[in-house]
């Protein structure tokens, strides 16, 4: 299955900051399903940055969730509040 | 003719009910823009030196910046300035809605109100039509009920801003409110409208703004429409607004619990993004122009009363909720409406309940002070303490003076646990193992306020882009233990925060789109060529933005007897206190490090030791002060 990633500004812009530059985009591809948080892994982005997840178009509730089919994984960083 | 602008500076002297117009200098808007930069530049040049913040001498400034008001993403901000009673030093507020936008189209750019009216009055304007009325019917009511009022009586037209019994009674952390919902808050802004005895301003435009090139700006609006819906961050943004952020706050222990003696609590999906969709939002409210609405209107039900409300957004949801030790959503967003209605800054009014309620728990206020015993977690002693507040009664009187003055006033070592940064209150972010966080409050001109500066996820990132998050997360998302955070390198962070933060309110419009959402900053190049003709790079506006930071800093030094480094520190908890538990447990920034990071902060800013900017750096920035 392909799995689509997105980054919001709020992450790629900390991740710039530190030294690692990530494209706002990008494909995994995998055999089998994989919880979001093995997914977070593989990419090498933190769980602890991603306070909102978005699998398509619908929030996420939990880094456990399994995904099993080509999905689009929005992972918006974090962000002041108002 | 100015492109982009209406041209026109409204002078009211509310003494002499003098109305004076008078055109808008190409001078100031080479030099300054608009927006945060005229209320920077017209306060240091026309407000008498040490006025006091209630004296009819110091002037109460509005303006807007050259997007204000065009058709492009959120152009709808409203800037006002003024000598903050917080602080007593230089201080702004920016709103959002479309008060601002309304008066650009009656042909005002900038608003500069002082004296003070005989009587309880309002400021009404219809384009070119500039009066002072009568507002007796009106004193003494609450916020959104008076803008309703005027809303039936003067039609629904008119934008309106009105202050409620505590801008009347000179709270200290009064706001203003508009379009029922929207505040211009922090620094005790509604208390100097209230000094002057002015309860509203009602404006109604119909004139156009001058465009350079109507054509491009419809192209470059448009596009900035379809692009941002097109970003990754559009879709996330929008259901929870900034509630959505609590859940992580309390897993990377920013959460502020309890007056900040802890960093996060065991309730917090009880008062998360989630918790505000399924409990109590009604319908998304957006500001003029804006695609991405950030503010949730919603139905409040608790033992006392139902309210509707806007909100609560996430500062209020910390401050009055965990802070307060507060785990109902409805009772914190009604006493949201409760702050709304009386016309207090929610943030400032979460920090000054909870150090209340600490005051109390620790002996050093009794029932007979207050008038009933009071806690944390109680729901109807926040409710009373607001009211006292706004009436100035009892304790409120006390109280009404923010953190710093109750702490004055109250003593018996109250002021460890006042937690403000120059008189202004902490806002949301527990920052004792965030140093650059830390370090944004510490610094920032108008006081304690993460408007300026919001580093916290860079800060969070030193954890755990440098560590191994593997040995961080178990579980959820909750880190187990969080190391403790380096304080060496933070200052090249905050100072580019506390640059690109402050220059949208320059601008007029909304930072959202860019900081959280990730419009590039080459549209609003684009636009800003075609709303004005001239060619102004992102550059310049954050150079300008700095420029800024030099310009208030003096304001400050002029303002404030002995103004300098010592107005930097943080709370005394936050450098002596370990957290107690939680991801962060036993982290705190030692004084050592504090003085490390302002003095590197202001070898950054080109101020000297004490955190005055030298002359070199005035000259640089083209200063003659």
């Amino acid at each position: 299955m392909q799995i689509t990633i997105k980054l919001s500004e709020s992450l790629l812009s900390i991740y710039k900051t530190a030294g690692i530059d990530f494209k706002e985009t990008f494909n995994i591809m995998s055999d089998t399903p994989m919880t979001i948080r093995d997914i977070l892994m593989n990419a090498e982005i933190s769980p602890m940055l991603t306070p909102m997840i978005i699998v398509n178009n619908k929030s996420c509730s939990s880094i456990n969730e399994v995904i099993v089919e080509d999905s689009t994984i929005t992972l918006i960083g974090p962000l002041a509040g108002g | 003719m100015i492109y982009g602008y209406a041209g026109t500076i409204l002078r009211i002297n509310l003494s002499t009910n003098k109305i004076v117009k008078t055109p808008l200098k190409k001078e100031l808007v080479e030099e300054y823009v608009g927006g945060r930069g005229f209320t920077a530049k017209i306060l240091y040049d026309e407000n008498p030196p040490n006025v006091h913040p209630f004296s009819p001498e110091n002037i109460f400034i509005v303006a807007m910046g050259p997007l204000s008001g065009h058709m492009l993403p959120s152009s709808g901000k409203t800037h006002f300035a003024t000598k903050s009673p917080a602080t007593g030093g230089y201080g702004d507020s920016n709103m959002g809605g479309h008060f601002g936008v309304t008066m650009k189209y009656a042909g005002y750019d900038v608003m500069i109100i002082d004296g003070k009216a005989e009587k309880h009055s309002y400021i009404l304007i219809n384009d070119d039509d500039v009066k002072i009325v009568d507002a007796e019917k009106y004193w003494g009511r609450g916020s959104a009920e008076v803008e309703e009022a005027m809303k039936k009586d003067l039609g629904e037209d008119y934008q309106i801003l009105t202050i409620g019994p505590a801008g009347e009674n000179l709270v200290n952390f009064a706001c203003i409110s508009h379009d029922f919902g929207r505040q211009a808050g922090r620094i005790g802004i509604g208390a100097v409208l209230g000094s002057k005895n002015i309860k509203a301003i009602a404006v109604k435009g119909t004139k156009g703004i001058p465009v350079f090139d109507p054509e491009l700006l419809l192209e470059k609006g448009k596009k900035m429409y379809g692009d941002l819906r097109k970003k990754p961050g559009f879709t996330g943004w929008t259901p929870q607004g900034t509630a959505g952020i609590t859940d992580w706050c309390n897993n990377v222990g920013a959460l502020p619990t309890r007056n900040f003696q802890k960093s996060n609590c065991d309730y917090a999906e009880k008062i998360n993004g989630e918790a505000v969709l399924k409990e109590l939002k009604i319908t998304d409210k957006g500001c003029f122009s804006c695609p991405t609405p950030c503010g949730k209107y919603g139905h409040a039900k608790t033992k006392i009363g139902d309210a509707y409300v806007e909100g609560p957004e996430y500062e209020t949801l910390s401050l009055l909720g965990s802070n307060c030790d507060i785990s109902n959503i409805h009772d914190i967003a009604y006493l949201n409406y409760i702050c709304d209605e009386l016309g207090l800054d929610t943030c400032s009014a979460g920090v000054v309940l909870s150090f209340a309620f600490e005051c109390f728990e620790k002996g050093l206020l009794t029932k007979e002070d207050v008038g009933m015993e009071v806690s944390f977690g109680d729901f109807e002693s926040a409710v009373y303490l607001l009211r006292q507040i706004a009436e100035r009664k009892g304790i409120g009187n006390v109280l009404a003076e923010g953190v710093r003055g109750a702490a004055a006033t109250i003593g018996k070592g109250s002021d460890q646990f006042a937690i403000h940064v120059k008189g202004l209150e902490w806002t949301g972010y527990e920052s004792r193992n965030a140093p650059g966080m830390m370090l944004g409050y510490m610094t920032a001109d108008i006081g304690a306020h993460h408007g300026r500066c919001w580093v916290l996820g860079n800060d969070v990132a030193g954890s755990a882009v440098v560590g191994n998050v593997n040995d961080l997360i178990s579980g959820e998302q909750n880190a187990n233990f969080l190391p403790k955070a380096k304080h060496e390198n933070v200052v090249p962070i905050v100072l580019k925060s506390q640059h690109i933060r402050p220059a949208f309110d320059i601008i007029g419009t909304c930072r959202l789109q860019f900081m959280e959402i990730g419009l590039e900053t080459s549209y609003y190049e684009e636009v800003f060529y075609a709303i004005t003709g001239r060619k102004f790079s992102w550059v310049e506006l954050e150079r300008l933005s700095e420029k800024l930071w030099h310009l208030n800093r003096m304001y400050n030094v002029r303002e404030i007897e002995g103004f300098g480094r010592k107005f930097d520190y943080p709370p005394k908890r936050f450098y002596t206190e370990p957290i107690p538990d939680g991801p962060n447990k036993g982290h705190f920034i030692e004084l050592e490090a504090i003085e490390e990071m302002l003095d590197h902060y202001y070898d950054g800013r080109g101020w000297d030791c004490n955190g005055i900017p030298t002359s070199d750096t005035l000259v640089k920035f083209g200063l003659n002060l």
